[in-house]
């Protein structure tokens, strides 16, 4: 029941990274997970993060995901998740606390995690 | 990083199920104490969520049964009753050996611990009010309502950015607050660093909580059991919906209650033992290094050097105090675990015993403690299968129905004095008698001093016991005692009353590392013998043993008291000095000399291991090193009286 | 555990007692210190010497001399204590053994390496893993796990009662 961390092949079409995440998206797993995130923001103008095939995710990977979504608006690239956010994914977003109205403190626009509705 | 907070979380566990034990045994003489059912809830929630936190799932679940029993408790649904303790002892067991069973703790519930589970459902079922049993059963789900009021409160959750490498999920924290009420819960990111400078396994969030809830501030606070309420949380009650309850005296008062307490410093800090045992073996070499400065100081005469070498031995023996103080636990500890033998024992004997402590503040060495327990099982297990009568018995003797076993320590000059009293019907003086002769320990029709008579106890195998039941009275333990006792450099003693019952006695050394001695020579060879074994010097010459005709005998002012010849026992080279030393020592409660060619002095002996080579010599205990560089060894004169009397 | 067959080029440690050459597996050998005051301890074998100070650690000290039939060894100007690793019942123990002179590390490979001979040696057979080659000589590889094995120290301890 490892996370698997697995980097896609660059879309031609767009010239973005799709980084996927499957099965349990932990802290044990966070500090490969934050290599594989900044390895494509370096390398990429657009990172989409493949969350679909998550089972099971916890305030560390979401708190990793929001620093990597604030470092490329720092950056001016641009990062997203996969639109089949699934299901738990988002439960458990929301249980944690992450509202669709943006991360406290300054504003920085819309949370990545939990969207107003669907793209 | 993970393995190291769970092994906290094991320490913890393990104090936890002490406290739980120890709540518990109170709780059945106090069924009524609030205080005390609290007490033991918390324990026991703690159980089981850090277990949960830590995939021992299976704890967890166990946990969650006795909750359920205690949570009715705590709502006065249930009374406290011995069945209900003896079941809810019995779970924490379970729980004691599933957390040493298994490393991962994946295991499921063991058919023992499906029986426990089965008496805590029936328990529940048995309740008053199955509507709330059912509550209780499952936290999280729909509160009741209108229990004690509503309250809103605001609760900042401001973890230390350690959090995750505790092991905590803080899902599992608002989840239990979702539990308790509609409550609206706030991620605030702004302190989340960007990629680059973050540390993926430390927290930076931070969560604000608006929760209405009927349960009381008390549940409340439950939520955050694993964190450190005074610095992580702090609760702010905003509305009351019940100004005045006399029940809840925390939630009582309107406004805010600030439980955020920053400047507070800590009081204490866990240290791993290990460290604590480098530390003294550290300072041990350090006082070993400071006398062979004094010594040499002394040896050149250099008033510099000397006042140097003055300034180092008080500071060194500073150190050495400080370092040993540390390693010094109360007592009480292993009282506590006596309330739990004595409640069982009494059960399965059909006794009625009740457990005095006095004195558990007293402060012992860590190593003596471990090593002291066994010992004080087997009295403890003795004084109540010979020592306490039945109820029958002792009504019929004019004493009131249940016994009592009392234990106490204190401390005196060095050593530490634990008694352990009951008061039974006391020793059989005709029966000590007639097994002693039965086992040749003595000879038939011998006149023999009270003392003696009650010291044929600690002989190996002697029991006078008629039944032979499975605690004790299969002649194993007193002599094991007094082995032990021995092995700590203490000693034991008994006194006993026919009809008013027996104290027994055991005085050990405050700690195990650094002794007092009496630094004494033998032939090239320098020894040391435990100071608190030596009473006083006398002079051997050579008239002293013509008055003797040979025999081994020396007069001390009115008494004759027999001596070992160590320059003889230990095949010394060299010729003994015109004017021998004789060392008087009492061991077990006799006098007994020791001849040697010089007495030094007192010395400061830190304690060696001989090594495994050595380990079977006998008469030595151990080694020290001397001011001078060289090796000194430590005599276990027990051990050489013991020899002397069996060749005799 | 070695089973007495050495198979690997490995190096030695070779030290005199009396005109004899003996070896050391270095991996063994933790270190040699200049003869210092040892401490006798009642009632055990004469060969065991006694006990040393090694910074601040007691440590026992045997006299192979006297354990291979030979007399005490008396202190001279390259008597030595070389202090070795021993494996008694598996567990590692450190312990110090005399010697009247040590003299050099050698690599000895397996064709160097003969097995003990079945007679012609006042030693128990037992205590040599092999007999090195080196310049026309022989040297007697000890095997100080076995002389200080567990039936040892029983015999130590009926000699001391």
């Amino acid at each position: 029941m490892n996370m698997n961390l697995a980097v896609g092949g660059i879309s031609e079409a767009e010239g973005s990274i799709v980084l996927t995440l499957s099965g349990r998206a932990t802290i044990q797993h966070a500090n490969e997970a934050k290599g594989a995130l900044y390895g494509a923001l370096c390398s990429s103008e657009r990172v989409v993060v493949d969350v679909s095939g998550v089972t099971e995710v916890d305030p560390a990977i979401f708190q990793l995901l929001c620093s990597a979504h604030r470092s490329a608006t720092e950056l001016g690239k641009r990062m997203g998740l996969e639109p089949a956010c699934p299901e738990p994914f988002r439960k458990a977003a929301e249980a944690a606390g992450f509202h669709p109205s943006g991360c406290g403190g300054e504003a920085r626009g819309e949370c990545l995690l939990v969207k107003e509705e669907d793209r | 990083m993970i393995d190291r907070y769970r092994q906290a979380f094991l320490d913890e566990a393990e104090e936890l199920l002490a406290e739980l034990e120890l709540g518990l045994l109170e709780l059945e003489q106090s069924p009524a104490d609030m205080e005390l059912v609290g007490r033991v809830f918390r324990a026991m929630h703690t159980i089981k969520g850090s277990s949960a936190m830590f995939g021992y799932d299976a704890i967890a679940a166990l946990g969650h049964e006795v909750e359920a029993v205690l949570e009715l408790v705590r709502s006065n649904r249930l009374a406290v009753t011995t069945p209900l303790v003896g079941t809810i002892l019995l779970a924490r067991d379970q729980i004691k050996a599933m957390l040493a069973g298994t490393a991962g703790g994946c295991d499921g519930i063991t058919d023992g611990g499906r029986v426990i589970v089965a008496s805590l459902r029936e328990l529940v079922s048995s309740s008053a009010s199955p509507a709330v049993a059912e509550r209780a059963s499952l936290p999280g789900s729909s509160p009741v309502y209108g229990e004690c009021g509503e309250i809103t409160c605001l609760i900042r959750f401001r973890p230390h950015p350690d959090l995750f490498l505790r092991g905590i999920n803080p899902l599992q924290i608002l989840n239990e607050l979702r539990g308790l009420g509609p409550c609206r819960v706030v991620a605030h990111t702004d302190e989340v660093p960007l990629l680059e400078e973050l540390d993926p396994e430390l927290c930076y969030l931070r969560w604000d909580v608006e929760l209405v809830t009927a349960r009381g501030l008390d549940a409340v606070q439950d939520a955050f059991i694993f964190v450190d309420q005074e610095r992580e949380v702090e609760i702010e009650v905003l509305a009351d919906a019940n100004d005045i309850s006399p029940d809840e005296e925390v939630g009582s008062s309107p406004g805010a209650i600030e439980q955020h307490n920053g400047e507070k410093s800590i009081s204490s800090i866990r240290v791993e033992a290990a460290k604590l045992d480098h530390l003294v073996n550290l300072v041990g070499e350090l006082v070993t290094v400071q006398a062979r400065i004094s010594q040499t100081a002394a040896v050149r005469n250099d008033t510099e050097l000397l006042a140097l070498a003055e300034d180092l031995e008080r500071l060194t023996g500073g150190l050495r105090d400080n370092a040993l103080n540390i390693r010094m636990l109360p007592i009480g500890g292993t009282f506590n675990r006596f309330r739990r033998i004595v409640h069982d024992l009494g059960m399965e004997l059909g006794k009625e015993v009740v457990l005095e402590t006095w004195g558990a503040e007293t402060e012992l060495d860590k190593t003596v403690i471990e090593r002291l327990t066994d010992p004080l099982v087997h009295i403890v297990r003795n004084s109540i299968d010979h020592g306490i009568e039945t109820p029958q018995l002792r009504l019929a003797a004019g004493k009131p129905r249940q016994g009592a076993i009392h234990l106490s320590a204190q401390h005196s000059g060095g050593s530490v004095i634990i008694a352990i009293r009951d008061d039974g019907a006391g020793m059989d003086r005709e029966a000590l008698r007639a097994r002693g002769v039965e086992r040749g320990l003595i000879p038939a029709g011998a006149e023999l001093p009270d003392r003696d008579l009650m010291n044929l106890i600690f002989a190996p195998g002697f029991t006078t016991s008629e039944l032979v039941t499975n605690v004790s009275g299969r002649g194993v333990g007193m002599d094991v005692v007094k082995r032990a006792m021995d092995s700590l450099r203490g000693s034991v003693s008994v006194t006993s009353l026919p009809g008013d019952g027996t104290t027994i006695t055991l005085t050990i050394p405050l700690t195990l590392a650094i002794i007092e001695s009496l630094l004494v020579r033998v032939g090239p060879d320098c020894f040391v013998l435990p100071l608190s074994l030596v009473e006083e010097c006398v002079e051997l010459t050579s008239a002293d043993r013509a008055k003797a005709h040979g025999r081994h005998l020396v007069r001390v002012r009115d008494s004759i008291v027999p001596y070992i010849p160590l320059r003889e026992r230990f095949g010394a080279r060299g010729e003994a000095p015109e004017i021998e030393q004789v060392v008087i020592t009492e061991v077990d409660g006799k006098r007994v000399g020791l001849v040697v060619d010089h007495v030094i002095g007192e010395h400061q002996t830190v304690i060696k291991s001989i090594g495994r080579m050595f380990r079977n010599v006998a008469g030595v205990s151990g080694a020290t090193i001397l001011g001078n560089g060289t090796v000194a060894l430590i005599l276990d004169v027990q051990q050489l009286v013991q020899d002397e009397v069996l060749a005799a | 555990m070695n089973d007495g067959l050495i198979t690997e080029t490995a190096q030695y440690l070779t030290f005199k007692l009396g005109e004899e050459v003996f070896a050391l597996d270095i991996g063994k050998v933790r270190e040699v210190l200049d003869f210092t005051t040892v401490t006798r301890v009642p009632r055990t074998p004469d060969f065991m010497r006694g006990v040393i100070n090694l910074r601040g650690n007691v440590v026992p000290v045997a006299d192979m001399r006297l354990k291979f039939g030979m007399t005490e060894t008396e202190k001279g100007v390259n008597t030595c204590i070389i202090i070795v690793e021993v494996a008694v019942d598996g567990e590692t123990t450190v312990l110090g053994v005399m010697a009247d002179s040590v003299l050099e590390v050698l690599d000895l490979g397996p064709d160097r390496i003969e097995p003990p001979p079945r007679i012609g040696t006042r030693l128990n057979v037992d205590f040599i893993r092999g007999m090195g080659k080196c310049d026309e000589e022989f040297v007697m590889i000890l095997d100080i796990d076995r002389i200080f094995s567990c039936e040892e120290l029983v015999l130590a301890r009926d000699m001391a009662d």
